[in-house]
């Protein structure tokens, strides 16, 4: 690790997924040339997120509390769980506001290349929360993790999986995308569209 | 600036940075070749349809000066690849071929019997039911390519023809033995040399395939021993897709293909 102070901040910015070289050393520079209060308090949001957040004992999602706020929420609709692979998958659902249930985060999909198995993934808590739903049955379980191979695989294994238990397991649709337009969909799109297609 | 469209299958590809990715190709006339694609984890048009190993197609590479590394420009799959997350099995074999091929090769040597190995292994996984044969012919044709296939009809130190009901094999000596030079050595039955002899013969895979999926359960197991004590040595870390089809049965609830699986 470099002495010099803003080498060192640099080079730990570097690390971060997405920062190169050039953009470490601008985010350093900026850093430096901020006032006090807004690093205080950038320096103590750091420390604190990393303190405090923990997974979520339900569903394994990023909370600063044992349960999270979703988990919790008795408002929210028990008996469908959508599975993702990473909390920016749930956040991105959650934005979308079309979905009242619970989630599950796994942390990662199959990739067998990249040292990713079954017992990678949280999926022993999500069969343990399915055995321990008791009254508040889930129904149904929607694998919202992304179209590619190892997303479908994923998928398929949770079905398999889980499917025994009784609970229906679903997959997100994938196909053309809304407003695009579909001479310049590519042919593995239209292919998994047209395989995909619903009855209307 | 030197550009090269060459029949390519992706080996691995992990992510690089925030939209790129790396991704190992074997080409026949490249060789294994490490390389650059730009955005492509954002990419629709260049990379339709992805690069997951085991995508079979024609890539586009560029670089910009002799041993600089390869920029993959794009990729057309020429293999419906996208179903291969639909089943475990498939997904398994063909990750084992693609990791196989990427442990065992070394950058970027040439071969290009060896790209047609693996092209038909993969493209014969993606098209029909996964069948261990196809992966035995395919671990052989591979083991020749790289000159590590053992000798199958002859003693591997006299040159003497082998002929019993059961021959000396010894996979660090080289191969089968004769009875002078077999001594002590375990034995393989006849009839799993001989379907090993036919799987790695260039011609008519099909019937190839066929024999040995035929053969019984014993002598099909014997043949998966053998080829697998020929490659274990070769590898420097155990394989994760080996890992993983071992995996793929956690409270017996998904299946996996018994018997001479990899």
């Amino acid at each position: 690790m470099p002495a010099d102070p803003l080498q060192r901040l640099s080079a730990l910015l570097g690390r971060l997924p997405g920062i190169g070289d050039k953009t470490a050393l601008r985010l350093a520079l900026a850093i430096v040339k901020s006032d006090p209060e807004y690093v205080r308090a950038l320096s103590e949001a750091l420390g604190t997120v990393h303190n405090t957040l923990q997974l979520c004992t339900q569903c394994c999602d990023l909370t600063p509390e044992p349960v999270c706020e979703r988990c919790s929420d008795a408002k929210r609709d028990g008996s469908v769980i959508c599975v993702v692979a990473q909390p920016q998958d749930r956040m991105a659902i959650e934005r979308s506001g079309v979905f009242r249930g619970l989630y599950h985060v796994l942390h990662g999909v199959l990739d067998p290349l990249g040292g990713i198995g079954p017992s990678d993934l949280k999926i022993e808590p999500l069969l343990r929360r399915l055995e321990a739903s008791g009254e508040t049955q889930v129904e149904e379980l929607i694998v919202a993790t992304s179209p590619n191979v190892e997303g479908d695989a994923t998928a398929l294994y949770l079905s398999k999986l889980i499917g025994p238990l009784g609970v229906k397991v679903s997959r997100i649709a994938s196909g053309v995308a809304v407003g695009g337009e579909l001479e310049y969909a590519d042919v593995t799109t239209l292919h998994r569209a047209l395989e995909d297609r619903r009855r209307l | 600036m030197s550009q090269a469209r060459t029949p390519a299958v992706v080996l691995q590809a992990s992510p690089l940075g925030e939209a790129d990715l790396m991704v190992v190709l074997l080409t026949p006339d490249l060789g294994k070749i490490r390389t650059a694609a730009k955005n492509a984890r954002n990419s629709k048009r260049r990379f339709a349809g992805g690069l997951p190993a085991g995508a079979l197609g024609e890539a586009t590479v560029s670089r910009r000066r002799e041993g600089a590394m390869w920029r993959l420009d794009a990729f057309r799959s020429v293999a419906e690849v996208s179903g291969l997350g639909r089943d475990l099995t498939r997904f398994a074999y063909v990750n084992y071929l693609c990791e196989l091929t990427d442990v065992l090769v070394v950058e970027p040597e040439p071969e290009a019997r060896r790209f047609a190995a693996l092209a038909e292994a993969v493209g014969e996984t993606l098209r029909s039911t996964p069948r261990p044969a196809v992966m035995r012919r395919f671990e052989l044709r591979l083991l020749d390519s790289l000159g590590l296939l053992p000798a199958l009809d002859h003693c591997c130190v006299c040159g003497e023809p082998t002929s019993a009901s059961e021959i000396a094999f010894s996979s660090g000596r080289g191969g089968t033995l004769c009875v002078v030079h077999g001594a002590g050595s375990p034995r393989v039955p006849a009839q799993t040399l001989a379907l090993a002899i036919a799987l790695q013969r260039d011609d008519d895979p099909e019937s190839a395939w066929d024999a040995a999926s035929a053969a019984s359960p014993a002598v099909r197991r014997a043949l998966r021993d053998l080829v697998q004590s020929v490659v274990r040595p070769q590898l420097r870390r155990p394989l994760r897709s080996l890992e993983f089809l071992a995996a793929l049965t956690p409270r017996g609830a998904v299946n996996r293909t018994p018997g001479d699986a990899p």
